[in-house]
């Protein structure tokens, strides 16, 4: 089924953390929780799947030079949008996501797919691409997030889990935390591959 | 603007608070062109002299057009717009002048369009509420840590050519891990502030 | 070149369309976005002033209440101040919580008196929606204070915007002054009735016999603060100091009691570093200040009577607080000295 292919591509057979490596700079940057993830990973969804499917609606009309360009005027205009809408009607998690809400605009991923998929695809073609690339960055960063929060906080979305007499690995929701969890999970897919 | 406030700006953007290490910005490159001792160098003059040039052209569009304009939210395009011209401007102004550069940074060039940290350190300029002055050091000093934990990386990692990685690790899994146990060591510095 | 121009061209007209569409959101977004700025710190000011017991004597009679997202909570009833009876929206709790209501109520009108440590875990629902209710009823008074005009400070009249100048009174006379920037004012004209006495020296006379020479050009600092009060009970101020840290400058809104001493204090923005820094807005920090005053307000280890604990790691940011926090508190302790406060 279509659908589903291009569903499970996004999710898994081009992942964009793990598999190609794009928009790492907010992966390791708001995963010092499961929810600053996901907040993230649904945000850059939110703007995947808008600039995926204007780029593909506009695709004729776009010369040919100067469509980077235009792309980027695109995605921004998404971002703010998402920006604006964040600090009007979520705004703690706006405050704790900062600087990378207009980083968005920069994630490789989004720039990438709508050179290599939107700019060539039919409208719905590139939804089910954005939904299913953003579904796979979101649980990337919700998985890092996780990890990270429960080691380093002892909580999961704010839930204690080990209980009050948990000392938690500080470390890991710091900034070494995240580079080493990032590079034992690629290091863990890569063997899990190797094996099945 | 005293001389601590400039020592502060300069020894924060460096080590203390350095763009890779422990704010996250410019990992794409860093991951990417780390390979090699002589591409660092090259690409962290590259980024260095954008990195300038778009902080202080983006204070300028700040100061003078969003502000007095009432119109703040159009800042994250007009500032990725003014970074993609720059970098376009430096790529031919380097075909032409500097052919051998050009040449050995081949595709990295035109991304540092897409480096979250010259986006990056525009907005933190406009954030700190800094001046021209301190807008020009920080920008520099921040291309400056950039740059310095571009070649520890390339220079650990040349190393660890000769090393023997278990089969899992090797590639990204070992970067990362190295990135952890430098961005472990620049903590060390927090508290020299 | 034709063809260049072109290009430009519709790269122009991509980017007005673009920004047509975020001026459209922002109309949307903007004013949400301040209403709820607006809502918070006002949320932020109340928690100031409340404390782990309350006194329900305090509040004069009345009907509370307390709604969430539009839909009423809980209303309850002050007669002769003194809690009477309330009545709860059953969409919002369950059937045994409001079962429990009556009993509740008997032990609200005996004892007159919230004490939060000591209320069972199935009631506490309700007592927060009650003390919502409560802090409901706080009220600000906004004051603004000419700093340093005359050894003494005097309070200005009401600020607004439409109004070219803001006036004083000041030795019988009125006095204007012109606004230069949010926290500065310019003495701009002295009422008639002062003239004289200046006429005859030349200067202006200060109430503590220091003269100036009226230039109309001085410009002098000028202090904002909020007056609290529930009903008719005075309950301390509000100011707002904004300290110049690490990276960002610190907003943070102090409650200062009627003796001058600190009654709450909280960060509402910051941009400091995450998991250094920016635990400066954790509640262990923030309480630390309640209940302090003058020499205290310095990082324990600093100085001998310092009592404020560090964050660890982050020495700078702590240091700004606190050096904030102190002279902010002092200087309006001094302001509330001068006895020219409403």
């Amino acid at each position: 089924m279509n659908i589903l292919k291009t569903l499970k591509n996004g999710i898994i057979d081009e992942n964009p953390t793990f598999v190609l490596m794009l928009g790492l700079c907010p992966t390791l940057g708001v995963t010092s929780s499961m929810e600053n993830g996901l907040g993230m990973g649904l945000a850059t969804m939110f703007v995947l799947i808008g600039s995926n499917m204007a780029v593909s609606l506009m695709k004729s009309v776009v010369p040919s030079k100067i469509r980077i360009p235009v792309f980027i005027v695109i995605i921004a205009s998404f971002v703010t949008i998402v920006d604006m809408l964040m600090n009007a009607y979520f705004q703690p998690l706006y405050l704790k996501l900062g600087l990378f809400i207009p980083l968005i605009v920069v994630n490789c991923v989004i720039l990438g797919r709508a050179e290599a998929f939107a700019s060539k695809n039919n409208i719905s073609a590139s939804f089910l691409d954005a939904v299913g690339m953003g579904l796979g960055f979101t649980l990337a960063l919700g998985l890092l997030g996780a990890i990270r929060e429960l080691f380093g906080n002892g909580t999961v979305l704010n839930i204690s889990v080990f209980g009050s007499n948990f000392e938690p690995a500080l470390i890991m929701i710091l900034p070494p935390g995240a580079f080493f969890t990032l590079g034992f999970l690629v290091a863990l897919k890569k063997y899990m591959e190797k094996r099945g | 603007m005293g001389g601590v406030q400039i020592f502060t700006i300069v020894i924060s953007a460096i080590f203390v608070n350095n763009f890779v290490l422990s704010r996250f910005l410019g990992l794409c490159p860093f991951v990417g062109v780390s390979k090699k001792i002589e591409t660092s160098v090259g690409m962290g003059f590259a980024v260095m002299f954008c990195m300038t040039l778009a902080g202080i052209v983006t204070w300028f569009c700040n100061q003078f057009i969003l502000v007095p304009f009432n119109i703040e939210y159009l800042r994250t395009i007009m500032f990725i717009l003014v970074i993609a011209s720059l970098v376009q401007f430096v790529e031919l102004f380097m075909k032409k002048f500097l052919p051998a550069l050009y040449q050995a940074l081949g595709i990295f060039l035109p991304l540092i369009t897409t480096n979250c940290a010259v986006l990056g350190v525009s907005i933190i300029n406009i954030q700190s509420e800094y001046g021209l002055l301190e807008t020009l050091i920080n920008s520099i000093s921040v291309a400056v840590g950039f740059m310095l934990a571009l070649l520890l990386m390339a220079g650990i990692r040349e190393r660890l050519e000769l090393a023997e990685i278990p089969t899992s690790f090797q590639g990204a899994g070992i970067v990362f891990v190295t990135a952890g146990l430098l961005s472990l060591a620049f903590m060390g510095f927090i508290g020299i502030l | 070149m034709g063809n260049v121009l072109k290009l430009g061209l519709t790269l122009m007209i991509f980017c007005l369309v673009a920004a047509a569409a975020l001026a459209y959101v922002n109309t949307l977004t903007a004013p949400v976005i301040s209403k709820y700025s607006l809502i918070r710190e006002l949320e932020a000011k109340r928690a100031l002033f409340l404390k782990d017991r309350i006194d329900l004597q305090l509040f004069p009679d009345g009907k509370y209440e307390y709604s969430e997202n539009g839909k009423d909570v809980i209303a309850f009833n002050f007669v002769n101040t003194a809690f009477e009876n309330f009545a709860i929206n059953p969409e919002y709790f369950t059937a045994e919580e409001q079962s429990e209501i009556p009993e509740i109520t008997n032990k609200l009108q005996i004892e007159q008196f919230i004490d939060f440590e000591r209320v069972p875990q199935k009631n506490k629902k309700i007592y927060n929606s009650l003390v919502n209710a409560f802090m409901s009823g706080i009220k600000f008074d906004n004051y603004f204070v000419v700093n340093g005009f005359s050894g003494n400070n005097i309070r200005l009249n009401q600020i607004t915007d439409d109004s070219v100048y803001i006036t004083a009174n000041f030795k019988n006379s009125t006095l204007f002054f012109v606004r230069e920037d949010d926290n500065r004012v310019r003495l701009e004209k002295i009422d008639e009735s002062y003239v004289e006495e200046i006429k005859k020296e030349g200067k202006i006379i200060y109430n503590n016999g220091t003269v100036e020479d009226f230039d109309g050009k001085t410009i002098f600092d000028v202090v904002e603060y909020d007056k609290v009060s529930i009903g008719s009970k005075f309950l301390g101020y509000v100011i707002k100091i904004a300290p110049s840290a690490y990276s960002s400058n610190i907003e943070t809104l102090i409650g200062i009691d009627e003796e001058g001493k600190i009654a709450g204090l909280k960060i509402i923005s910051q941009q400091e570093t995450p998991g250094l820094g920016a635990k400066c807005q954790e509640d262990w920090f923030m309480k630390q200040f309640v209940g302090l005053s003058g020499d205290e307000l310095e990082l324990r280890g600093k100085t001998p009577q310092g009592k404020i604990e560090s964050i660890t790691a982050a020495t700078i940011t702590s240091d700004a607080v606190t050096t904030g926090v102190r002279q902010g508190v002092e200087s309006f302790r001094k302001i509330i000295q001068a006895g020219v406060l409403e």
